[in-house]
């Protein structure tokens, strides 16, 4: 009987593995699809903090620490990418949005606006040859042509990865 | 406004050449309506050839007051062409041109506001070169010509234009560098200028870029914005410049200036105060102080607003003493019936030099 006590725990472990890999899957199918920050392969930065990302979005930051001047790439105009992206950085509609671009733009802070890009495909593209560029797609969407970036130390795999497209995607009521 | 509106008009054929120009560059210009946002399908890598961002603001009024020294009017506001280019990475120019309405007829007048030359090392650091406002307290580097950014109908009493009577050097030619503190994550930013300073002798000569003495403007600013209170900015600016009144004389000009200002889509509490101080060379100084308190809150396409507006100035202060010194209280409505448009009706119950009376003022705003 001693011989097959290892059998009989190997057996016990095989049968119970799929249960834990659908629990597994069954907890990342529940978190809300994350949005992966991506810029440029050649951008020395690594992670950003969440604040960080926002001045960056709203135009108050506006260059690389390596002194190129950061592209800010957005989803069109009507686009739910768009709204939600903007909603989840920036805690605004995308009203207030391109009011406070322009705004900023009157007062001589920023020469030009975020780029709008049509689909994924050409987001990634986009960032791919635009040095300074920085954009979003949804994490299963981001592939090794650009390099996503950690958000205060978390890549969208993360449980706790903060830019998911349903945990906020509305403007912060605070804000 | 151009305090020398009088040089330029010497040169109408100049004006009309500038003015074909700029509406030029403006058709020229447009990329999105509001933001300059281009759709790019085709992969431009940006900062590799000049782009060009236009856009335009105006405004129609119509005011009312009582006692009525003036018959009720409609009258057309300033009309605001705002046109910004990068030429490269680093390089980048803005030009702001306002046309106004100087009667009932179609005759108007022209101002060159703003054009400005910037190279950006860095966001610590922005150096720009021609005419700029002045970053003296909050509002005049904040809302410039664009009517459609600001809630009430109007700038501050003290903040004022130049040809309207205004107290304060609003624009200069000459330096300003700007950008944020580092090692404070963007939360405190500066501005520094350097310019010729205000004319107060003979401002409709010709040469109107030209300094009338050595001294120099000199204007330092501070503001904060820390990032736990997102909105809000706290800072202030000392200016100061000596102004030339016969040769070898001057009267010196120091302008302090605090604000704090609470800014969000929502919401908007805003306050600034100054002090305009005259020194004469035989040690006396003469000291005016004026300031603001405006708030609003916005309901879907609703915003009521409450301006708070003093100015004192005392007679005997030199250049503006006859300005006189004015209170006003102002309440209004703002409704915002499409993006882009506004609608603002406020009353007025002024306090100025001819006594005390009421004012009814409507203004429709946009921006394309």
């Amino acid at each position: 009987m001693a011989s097959l006590r290892p059998v009989v725990l190997a057996l016990l472990l095989l049968s119970t593995a799929p249960l834990a890999r659908a629990a597994l899957a069954r907890q990342q199918a529940a978190q809300p699809p994350a949005l992966a920050i991506i810029v440029h392969r050649s951008n020395p930065a690594e992670g950003l903090k969440f604040s960080e990302l926002r001045h960056i979005f709203m135009l108050d930051i506006q260059t690389w620490p390596n002194g190129r001047k950061i592209t800010v790439v957005l989803r069109e105009k009507g686009q739910p990418e768009r709204a939600e992206a903007l909603g989840i950085i920036c805690g605004l509609s995308e009203r207030d949005y391109d009011r406070h671009i322009l705004f900023r733009t009157l007062q001589g802070n920023v020469n030009f606006g975020p780029r709008a890009i049509q689909s994924a495909p050409a987001m990634l593209r986009f960032v791919y040859n635009a040095p300074g560029s920085i954009g979003y797609v949804n994490a299963d969407e981001a592939d090794s042509s650009v390099k996503v970036l950690r958000i205060d130390g978390l890549l969208p795999d993360d449980p706790k990865y903060p830019i998911r497209r349903q945990s906020s995607g509305r403007p912060d009521p605070n804000w | 406004m151009n305090p020398l509106k009088g040089a330029s008009s010497r040169r109408p054929l100049c004006r009309t050449i500038a003015v074909a120009l700029f509406f030029v560059a403006f058709a020229a210009g447009r990329a999105d309506a509001q933001t300059g946002e281009h759709e790019h399908e085709e992969v431009v890598v940006p900062g590799t050839r000049p782009e060009v961002m236009a856009h335009a603001f105006g405004s129609v009024e119509w005011l009312a007051s009582k006692p009525a020294e003036t018959p009720n009017s409609f009258g057309l506001g300033q009309f605001s062409l705002f046109v910004t280019s990068t030429l490269n990475d680093r390089f980048s120019v803005l030009a702001e041109l306002v046309v106004e309405a100087s009667a009932g007829d179609t005759r108007v007048t022209t101002d060159l506001e703003r054009l400005q030359v910037t190279y950006r090392f860095d966001d610590h650091l922005n150096i720009s070169a021609g005419r700029y406002h002045t970053g003296i307290g909050y509002y005049n580097a904040a809302f410039h010509h664009g009517s459609y950014f600001e809630i009430p109908i109007g700038r501050p009493r003290i903040f004022r234009f130049e040809d309207e009577g205004g107290v304060l050097p609003v624009h200069e030619v000459g330096v300003s560098t700007r950008g944020t503190v580092p090692k404070t994550g963007s939360a405190l930013r500066y501005v520094a200028e350097v310019g010729n300073g205000r004319r107060w002798i003979n401002p409709d000569e010709e040469g109107e870029a030209l300094d009338q003495n050595q001294a120099k403007s000199t204007n330092f600013g501070l503001s904060l914005q820390p990032e736990s209170w997102r909105g809000l900015s706290i800072g202030g600016s000392f200016y100061r410049d000596a102004i030339p009144i016969a040769p070898e004389h001057a009267t010196g000009e120091h302008i302090a200036a605090a604000f704090a200002v609470y800014r969000t889509p929502s919401t908007e509490i805003m306050g600034e105060w100054l002090q305009l101080k005259f020194h004469e060379e035989d040690g006396t100084s003469t000291a005016s102080r004026g300031g603001y308190l405006q708030a609003s809150r916005g309901f879907g396409k609703l915003r009521p607003y409450y301006r708070y507006d003093r100015l004192e100035i005392p007679t005997n202060t030199p250049f503006i003493g006859s300005f006189g010194s004015s209170e006003f209280h102002i309440l209004g409505l703002r409704i915002d019936p499409a993006d882009w448009v506004g609608i603002k009706t406020q009353y007025e119950r002024r306090h100025e030099n001819q006594g005390r009376f009421n004012v009814v003022h409507v203004q429709l705003v946009f921006v394309f």
